[in-house]
């Protein structure tokens, strides 16, 4: 796969967040990227290898903090995110050649609220999407980041959120056709979901 | 979890994806949009009409699919889903 026009995604994968990981992808997909997901690798290589190769694999990263910080009391945190962001920055900092180019986006909710918890990347430029509005803000937070890393020609924000909700209307529209329930439709896996929306983008006419 | 599209299935589905990508001017689209409501036609770059309230977006749309004939009006979630769609004689 071309290191170029790999970005690799590291963000939760519970099904809370899919409204949040969909857009994502769809934006690097529309965007002419291809998107890399642990978890769409063999399940019986250790995980924490297939993290590094994929790393290793893209030119591009999107790390999403969010989940740095537990919603409730009694409730763990999640430090994968942080983790894995840590395992990119130091590929870049240590690779040799073309892992010099490797360039990521980090996301919040809030802007610098990392600091707190992660406080040896302060000075580091965080895209915040904010509480409300998240999937429009997501969108716009990675396709701005698209207009400084992948040229400054990119479609504007609102076309990228306006396509990515017709994309989603088509896909649930013909899986319902085909006597899909609502829970399979839910539980697409993120490699199928990958796969429909290369096909749909590669199809569209305007 | 086992890969739910399968076989027969899935050459249909990918057939009609890639039908269903070509815009289609059949079908009104009521998004959230901005903290308001949107009124968009399919394949559209922007809005049609921007509301306050999802009602008035999808009155707007209703009563467009009606004029038209044969248009499908759907309706989106804030959580990127469709609530629903409904075609309109």
């Amino acid at each position: 796969m071309p290191f170029n026009s790999n970005v690799f995604i590291n963000c939760p994968f519970d099904s809370q967040y899919k409204r949040l990981l969909n857009p994502i992808l769809f934006t690097c997909i529309y965007s002419g990227l291809t998107p890399m997901i642990s978890k769409l690798e063999d399940s019986g290589a250790i995980r924490i290898k297939q993290i590094i190769k994929l790393i290793k694999e893209s030119k591009y990263s999107i790390h999403d903090l969010s989940r740095m910080k537990s919603k409730k009391s009694g409730e763990i945190a999640r430090f994968n995110m942080p983790f894995e962001l840590g395992l990119d920055l130091g590929t870049r900092e240590i690779g040799l050649g073309k892992l010099k180019n490797k360039r990521c986006l980090i996301l919040d909710i809030e802007r610098y609220r990392y600091q707190a918890a992660l406080s040896d990347i302060s000075g580091n430029d965080i895209a915040s999407y904010g509480k409300r509005n998240q999937i429009e803000k997501i969108i716009e937070k990675i396709r701005d980041w698209f207009t400084a890393v992948l040229g400054p020609i990119q479609p504007s924000s609102s076309k990228l959120y306006l396509e990515y909700t017709e994309f989603v209307s088509d896909l649930q529209l013909e899986l319902e056709n085909l006597q899909f329930d609502k829970n399979d439709i839910k539980n697409l896996t993120n490699s199928e979901y990958i796969f429909y929306a290369t096909k749909w983008v590669k199809n569209r006419n305007i | 979890m086992e890969n739910l599209v399968t076989g027969d299935k899935k050459s249909k589905l990918i057939k009609s994806l890639i039908r269903s990508a070509s815009t289609n001017e059949h079908k009104l689209h009521v998004i959230p949009y901005k903290g308001k409501w949107g009124v968009k036609f399919e394949g559209s770059e922007k809005m049609f009409r921007i509301f306050m309230s999802k009602v008035s977006a999808l009155n707007l749309a209703k009563k467009k699919a009606n004029l038209r004939g044969n248009t499908m009006v759907i309706v989106h979630n804030r959580d990127g889903r469709i609530a629903s769609a409904a075609t309109y004689e």
